[in-house]
């Protein structure tokens, strides 16, 4: 009888520590106003009361003109969209910012590994993601020029959506187990991006900038939402650069794309990244504005970075990715480049084990404090001396010898921006973040924001 | 002579100073937030994620459920245990099935009665036992260089315990949850262990292994960018190859 109880009582245990599968944040509730709810809005509020000091309240109306709005669309096990009515909502969203403005800003965010879309402190609790994302919107809402101090985007709308997964498979209470689920959630990234959220990150791009190519439009994911988020974006990336008309038979300011996708502290392996590098530097790509005194000429379109600090990504990964690339090389699937690749790189599996922005021979840019600035060494300097509010400054410059030179850029940052995996939510790297964003004069004109310009 | 000398040097033969005045500063934006943010204990500078850097209730349970009743607890629970089965510790066990669980469920009863025992006098004291770093600690208002700071900190970090504040700067109370907890680790083993070691030396014993583990504990908060920085130095993969890559011309690699 003992052991069956046992068996029992573990069983119920092990079913007990999983996070629900379940929409978080439904239509109306998918829609919220980064501020503090107005008194009368708590008083009214019955089944979810929000904190005094909450930074959002729900509001389907929400005016991006006025503060910045969220809209959260969230994506099943499968891969599925949990409420269809979220991504019409968010692009409702979107197009309200686009009737206040020519110039709105549209900044999408897919978190990682343990993570959701709860809107935990509608229930007098906290979630890290959805508080720090906030806190990214309001602080490019409210962002200044460093020269002028003026507003930098005073005339700019910020819609922020959340993109969601089930990132939290197991609950906290659970910490052992949590982490092992990290081949799982692995899985589950890898999965997860199809047709369905492609399409809801091309309608995002698409509707910012119909009608208004004026619009700014930021994707980003962290950690394993940076794997979400390559995978969703590469084919319909590759077919974007494929079809790219010749220079000169269009107007190569014209887009549709994304202006800045970032993958921060991103899990995803090297090798997601380097047929999109390859392709890249296949096509001769470029994404350059028109020449202008104190401002680079070349921009990212993909901005790949990691921290120093960031554990996760730095030794966690290739440990975690160990058993499959032993099963790999049992199987003998790793292919050896003879002569090495374009990045100087004999043995395929070294993509695997390593991560873009970590891997040396794809990085791009350095950047670096400025008492270490002679580690650049002559590479030419993106931006720079500049202070971050950290009261340290830093310079951003090419890496000497580099061989990744396409508009996908790869490069690790200082502990002292973002001290470690989850850190990301901080303005000392949102503020190093705004100098990959156009200025004021290129938000308000775009012919001077980069083009993508691709060679056969 | 390193790089960095001969810039230093450089530079001020050229009379062009260092740090240029005229840097753009991006301004700090985390107090001007409709709800302003805070740097909490362990939190990185500037952060934007947090309102409140209280220790709430829900946090304290966490922490005792997670280090004291589920899997980790299990786990060391297990993992001790088995050790001490095979060095056959104490003798006075058997080394069966029965022994097994016997080793193993006294020190998973006693972390549980340690946990407990924290948990009961955080709450009491209201304190965030949450370690913080030298650098990071806002009760520290000039931050001096060195690693003797720094190892003061992590002793002071182990030997004191903040109070729970919303700016994540209480003040500093002796840590009477972590001495009480060592404490009940080391004397519950009372209830069950052989005579020969239901004594005070070895409760005392006990205790000081758990106050060591928490000591460790204080300085890889302390030292972690260093252990960072280390264990990236052994898991730097990819280097930059020395020959141009174009020159290569690899197909593989796409050109």
């Amino acid at each position: 009888m003992k052991p069956v109880l046992l068996v029992a009582a573990s069983m119920a245990c092990l079913c007990a520590c999983y996070v629900r599968n379940r929409v978080y944040n439904a239509v109306p509730q998918s829609i919220v106003a980064v501020a503090p709810a107005p008194a009368p809005a708590q008083k009214a509020a019955s089944n979810k009361q929000p904190k005094p000091d909450a930074p959002d309240h729900v509001d389907a109306d929400c005016d991006p003109s006025l503060r910045a709005c969220l809209a959260f669309v969230e994506f099943d096990e499968m891969g599925e969209p949990w409420d269809p009515r979220q991504l019409p909502a968010a692009l409702k969203l979107i197009d309200a910012a686009k009737k206040k403005s020519d110039h709105p800003i549209v900044v999408t965010f897919t978190h990682g590994w343990k993570n959701n879309a709860e809107d935990e402190h509608l229930l007098g609790k906290q979630n890290g993601n959805v508080v720090g994302f906030e806190g990214v919107l309001e602080f490019l809402k409210q962002a200044k020029d460093p020269n002028t101090k003026e507003p930098l985007y005073a005339d700019s709308p910020v819609v922020g959506i959340y993109l969601s997964w089930r990132g939290d498979l197991i609950s906290k209470y659970w910490p052992v187990r949590r982490q092992l689920s990290y081949f799982n959630r692995e899985g589950a990234a890898i999965r997860i991006p199809g047709a369905a959220m492609t399409a809801a990150f091309t309608s995002i791009m698409l509707e910012s900038h119909r009608g208004k190519p004026g619009a700014h439009v930021i994707l980003v994911g962290h950690s394993f939402g940076g794997l979400v988020l390559e995978r969703a974006l590469t084919q319909a990336m590759t077919d974007f650069v494929l079809r790219r008309p010749p220079p000169g038979s269009e107007d190569p300011a014209d887009p549709i794309w994304a202006d800045l996708v970032v993958f921060v502290n991103s899990a995803a392996a090297a090798s997601e990244g380097k047929q999109m590098l390859d392709l890249l530097n296949a096509t001769h790509a470029e994404y350059t504005t028109p020449v202008r005194e104190g401002r680079a000429v070349e921009r990212p379109l993909f901005l790949s970075i990691s921290s120093l600090g960031d554990a996760a990504t730095r030794f966690a990964l290739p440990i975690g990715h160990g058993p499959s690339y032993l099963s790999r090389a049992w199987q003998g699937s790793w292919r050896t480049y003879n002569p090495p690749d374009a990045f100087g790189i004999a043995s395929q599996s070294s993509y695997y084990l390593s991560t873009t922005a970590h891997m040396e021979a794809l990085q791009s840019h350095l950047i670096v404090a400025e008492a270490d600035a002679a580690q650049c060494n002559g590479g030419k300097l993106f931006a720079g001396p500049f202070q971050l509010p950290n009261q340290q400054r830093y310079r951003i410059c090419e890496k000497p010898g580099r061989h990744n030179d396409t508009p996908y850029w790869a490069m690790e940052m200082p502990a002292s921006i973002v001290p470690d995996h989850g850190g990301i939510f901080n303005e000392n790297f949102i503020g190093l973040l705004q100098l990959f964003l156009p200025d004021a004069e290129e938000m308000r004109n775009r012919a001077l924001r980069p083009a993508l310009r691709t060679r056969p | 002579m390193n790089q960095r000398v001969r810039l230093w040097l450089a530079l001020c033969l050229l009379g062009i100073p260092a740090f240029p005045q005229s840097a753009p500063a991006i301004p700090a934006m985390q107090g001007q937030l409709a709800v302003p943010r805070r740097t909490c204990p362990g939190d990185p500078a500037g952060n934007l994620a947090s309102i409140d850097c209280n220790f709430t209730p829900s946090q304290r349970w966490e922490q005792f459920v997670t280090g004291s009743v589920t899997d980790q607890a299990l786990l060391g629970a297990t993992f001790f245990g088995s050790i001490a089965q095979l060095m056959d510790d104490p003798a006075e066990w058997k080394k069966d099935w029965t022994g097994l669980g016997e080793r193993i469920g006294a020190r998973y009863a006693q972390n549980f009665a340690k946990g407990l025992t924290e948990y009961t006098f955080s709450a009491m004291l209201y304190t965030d036992p949450r370690h913080v770093s030298y650098a990071n600690d806002p009760r520290i208002a000039n931050h001096k260089r060195g690693v003797k700071p720094r190892i003061g900190h992590a002793f002071m970090d182990f030997l004191s315990v903040r109070r729970s504040s919303p700016s994540g700067d209480g003040r500093a109370l002796p840590n009477v949850p972590l001495f009480a907890g060592a404490a009940a680790s080391g004397f519950v083993g009372y209830a069950w262990y052989p005579d020969r070691l239901a004594t005070p030396q070895q409760a005392a014993q006990r205790a000081s292994f758990s106050l060591g583990t928490a000591l460790a504990a204080s300085f890889y908060n302390e030292f972690q960018p260093e252990v960072g920085r280390l264990l990236g130095a052994i898991f730097k993969r990819g280097k930059t190859p020395s020959v141009p890559a174009k020159a290569a011309g690899n197909p593989g690699g796409g050109e």
